[in-house]
């Protein structure tokens, strides 16, 4: 499902005195299938770009092509509701809209809403959460029962109950302790790597960003600065120095390494690679 | 700082108890969270930077709760400063200690920054005057003077946790809790909050307990305190407690960078004792020297 | 994101704006008292030109002000239409086929409006010019007698001003959870009973977990600083009465005595 921003601009309270331009001219295309991050500080116009995606937010200037979806400024746009059920968006600290009474009704509330059958609804629902390492003995239990990082998991098999072919997710690790933010971040990856599905998201952990995905956003101003391969973001001195992007922990200590006289691969991600290469060159 | 009148703390500070903090055979249930603290007992020293470790539910929170006061243990003493905690002096207790919480808003009580600072201070019937000072001065130490009059919904989470550590400053605490206080801010906020603490650490000679997710910052602690399952799993300096990458895994946690460093050199049959990136990177220098 | 603020109040710097919220509630609140008393023409005169210096003192747009007026207009054309229907007094005014119209209607009716019209400019002045957090601390203040009679006032204005700060905190969560139940299919305008109910459960089952468990932290953050409700607390706003306070509160009583005193006497 193609993903494509054309000319987007949007601004915040257009008729009142503190109107506000969050984005301006925006171009953009999501590669289908990857996982693409998209980073930039508070401010820099990300959440506003990705509500963009469902149609929360309509552009004030430009189109968006989503798939078989045309979304035009000042234009009445008809069959939103059906995007929705192929862009899932997944908001910060999603746990927080679990409403039912139990974690299934839950799950199975969104593909019900959309017009799916009550017992094809269920049925993804369990499928779902089955996805999100959710065992059938809780499907009967109250939300609220639930931890934290289960409830999560809970709320994002509510998204993927619609089956959407794009998956949008908002600090998706947010609050989590590592070994849950990990858990979760190996769901994500998986949903991308079995199941085909397009990643976007939104966050502040570089760290995270570098370790999994294989594109990157990077906003400021409500301007797009860099879209390509996340490797290359991070590889870039200049870029990094120019707008004070944080380096993930990785890249500073091959960084360092390699100012220490050490040659490292480019493009030697993982801790594990780094300390291959260095080890070779010392056993020469 | 002069004549502050009632605002001063009500305790001889000046006592040469070493074991400042004792907590002996702590045992509580906690029914709504599922979590049961056993038999929990450490030592905490004046000025000590202390981290307390432990996945979601191992009841860091709970203790979090316990040595302020807000919830009462089943069994066990609380000793601060060679009081015992009890519901009578519980008032006084707290007048040496601040807690800062995890979420930044449902801890912002004032309608601006200096209501909120003030508001620990009126509690204490503090006079205008007194507390003019001190909100003057704590939001001075944490940075905020120019957002004195602005409402929480125009700060950052990170600024929220700043003027709640100057809350807590103006109180004339010297023991600050930090319950997973930058777990719910962005990188940049974390980083702000956790030089902030530091700073504090080392001029204010503050005793500091840090509940933390955060091995990183865990990392940098005088004293460690991990915890599973409700009970004390280990307690030492971090980079005893981190040691063994397979023990520390095993209650749910990892070891900081380093660590997994040392563990994929290791692979390769490189040891490394350094306990910083400089460290490391000088023995690998060695090495290849040697070579 | 700008949240507009609670009420009306307008962030400029008038001369009301300065002026302390206490004066200026009890103003109003005298004032309005006095708006029903007199019966004849007159006194309403003075209290219009009264009217008239708030707007200005309070750097209100007159545009605005008859926006906010307007719903009494409409009001009173309503209320015009049944006392001509209803009250057949006074003198006959018109006279069409048989249908008549009474005097006393018309009459009746302009004195409705107009009280209405002056008590809301008095109370616009009030609210476009305080603080929500001042407008608490005065009704403080005022209900700070009845602490005589063991009312709860401190932990009343207490709870006011907490209900105030979090407006804009839940109204923005309000807004996100929107956003994420129309994510997963959810119509808040559109649909049929059923559907709409479980929209709205939608929203207001998480606004109230999200408000229950913050009220529980809150509370937390409340003792862990020393609150006991109850217990004497100082206050580190400084609310001092200046000449220009006691100046307004000084020209609300006279009116309002001065009304009284009339009327006793049967001037109006």
């Amino acid at each position: 499902m193609r993903i494509h921003f054309e000319k987007i601009s949007y601004i915040y309270d257009r008729n009142l005195p503190f109107a506000h331009t969050a984005l301006s001219d925006i171009e953009l295309d999501i590669r289908e299938g990857k996982i693409t991050a998209i980073i930039g500080e508070t401010g820099s116009g990300k959440s506003t770009l990705v509500q963009h995606l469902n149609a929360l937010l309509i552009p004030s200037s430009g189109q968006i092509e989503l798939g078989d979806h045309l979304i035009k400024a000042n234009e009445k746009n008809k069959n939103l509701k059906k995007l929705r059920k192929e862009v899932g968006l997944v908001f910060q600290f999603p746990e927080y809209q679990l409403f039912e009474s139990t974690i299934l009704d839950d799950v199975a509330f969104g593909p019900i809403r959309f017009g799916i059958s009550k017992e094809e609804s269920y049925e993804r629902a369990r499928s779902a959460l089955s996805n999100v390492g959710i065992s059938p003995i809780l499907y009967d239990r109250n939300p609220m029962e639930l931890s934290g990082g289960q409830k999560r998991r809970v709320a994002i098999a509510g998204i993927l109950a619609l089956d959407p072919k794009i998956l949008v997710l908002d600090e998706p690790a947010a609050g989590l302790d590592p070994e849950g933010a990990k858990r979760l971040v190996d769901l994500i990856v998986s949903l991308n790597r079995e199941f085909n599905k397009t990643i976007i998201l939104v966050s502040h952990d570089n760290d995270m960003v570098y370790s999994y995905t294989d594109d990157t956003v990077f906003m400021r101003d409500g301007r797009v600065i860099y879209h390509g391969p996340t490797l290359d973001l991070f590889n870039d001195g200049e870029l990094i120095k120019k707008n004070h992007l944080l380096l993930p922990t990785v890249v500073n200590f091959k960084n360092r390494l390699r100012e220490a006289g050490f040659e490292v691969d480019e493009n030697a991600r993982t801790i594990e690679q780094i300390a291959e290469a260095v080890s070779r060159r010392i056993s020469r | 700082m002069s004549q502050l009148g009632n605002c001063k703390s009500l305790f001889n500070i000046y006592n040469t108890n070493m074991d400042f903090i004792s907590v002996r055979d702590l045992n509580f249930r906690y029914e709504e969270k599922q979590i049961l603290l056993s038999d929990i007992s450490f030592d905490i020293k004046k000025g000590a930077y202390v981290a307390i470790v432990g996945k979601n539910g191992s009841g860091k929170s709970t203790l979090a709760k316990l040595l302020i006061g807000l919830e009462t243990a089943d069994s066990g003493t609380i000793e601060i400063d060679g009081v015992v905690l009890n519901d009578e002096n519980i008032k006084h207790i707290r007048s040496r200690m601040g807690i800062v919480f995890q979420n930044p808003d449902n801890q912002f009580i004032g309608a601006t920054v200096r209501d909120d600072i003030a508001f620990g201070l009126e509690n204490r019937c503090c006079s205008k005057s007194d507390m003019a000072l001190l909100i003057e001065q704590f939001s001075n130490k944490v940075g905020l003077e120019k957002l004195l009059d602005k409402e929480p919904e125009a700060l950052s989470g990170g600024q929220k946790q700043r003027v709640a550590i100057a809350g807590v400053l103006a109180m004339q605490s010297d023991i600050i809790i930090l319950d997973e206080a930058t777990s719910m801010l962005d990188p940049r906020g974390r980083d702000t909050i956790k030089k902030l603490i530091r700073e504090l650490h080392q001029d204010k000679e503050l005793t500091i307990i840090s509940i933390t997710h955060d091995i990183e910052e865990a990392y940098t602690a005088d004293d460690c305190i991990v915890l599973c399952d409700g009970k004390v799993f280990d307690h030492g300096k971090p980079e005893e407690v981190f040691k063994d990458a397979k023990r520390i895994r095993s209650v749910g946690l990892d070891v900081p960078f380093i660590g997994k460093v040392k563990e994929a050199f290791k692979n390769h049959g490189i040891v490394l004792d350094g306990n910083s990136e400089d460290e490391i990177i000088g023995e690998l220098c060695e090495y290849t020297l040697k070579r | 994101m700008k949240r507009f603020t609670f009420g009306r109040y307008l962030p400029m710097n008038s001369f009301m704006h300065n002026l302390d919220p206490r004066a200026k509630l009890i103003a109003v609140l005298l004032l309005v008292v006095a708006v029903f008393i007199p019966s004849s023409f007159i006194p309403y005169i003075l209290l219009a030109v009264l009217a008239g210096c708030a707007i200005y003192l309070s750097g209100l747009d007159l545009r605005f002000i008859l926006r906010t007026l307007r719903p009494i207009l409409y009001l009173s054309l309503f209320l015009l239409l049944v006392n001509i229907l209803s009250l057949k007094r006074g003198s006959v005014i018109f006279s069409f086929k048989g249908f008549e119209i009474y005097s006393e209607a018309l009459v009746f009716t302009f004195k409705i409006t107009i009280r209405l019209l002056l008590m809301l400019v008095y109370t616009t002045c009030l609210t476009a010019t305080t603080k929500p957090l001042e407008l608490t601390l005065a009704i403080e203040f005022i209900l700070s007698p009845l602490s005589l009679i063991k009312f709860p006032t401190q932990e009343v204005a207490m709870m006011i001003s907490i209900a105030l700060r979090f407006i804009p905190t839940l109204s923005l969560e309000a807004e996100r959870i929107v956003n994420a139940q129309k994510s997963r299919g959810v119509d808040f305008e559109e649909g049929h009973m059923s559907e709409r109910v479980s929209a709205m459960l939608s929203l207001v089952v998480p606004l109230f977990t999200i408000a229950f468990e913050r009220a529980y932290e809150l509370a937390d953050a409340m003792e862990a600083r020393g609150y006991i409700p109850g217990e004497r607390r100082t206050c580190a706003r400084e609310l001092k009465f200046k000449n220009k306070d006691y100046s307004l509160l000084a020209i609300s009583l006279s009116v309002l005595v001065l009304f009284i005193f009339l009327k006793l006497n049967n001037h109006f």
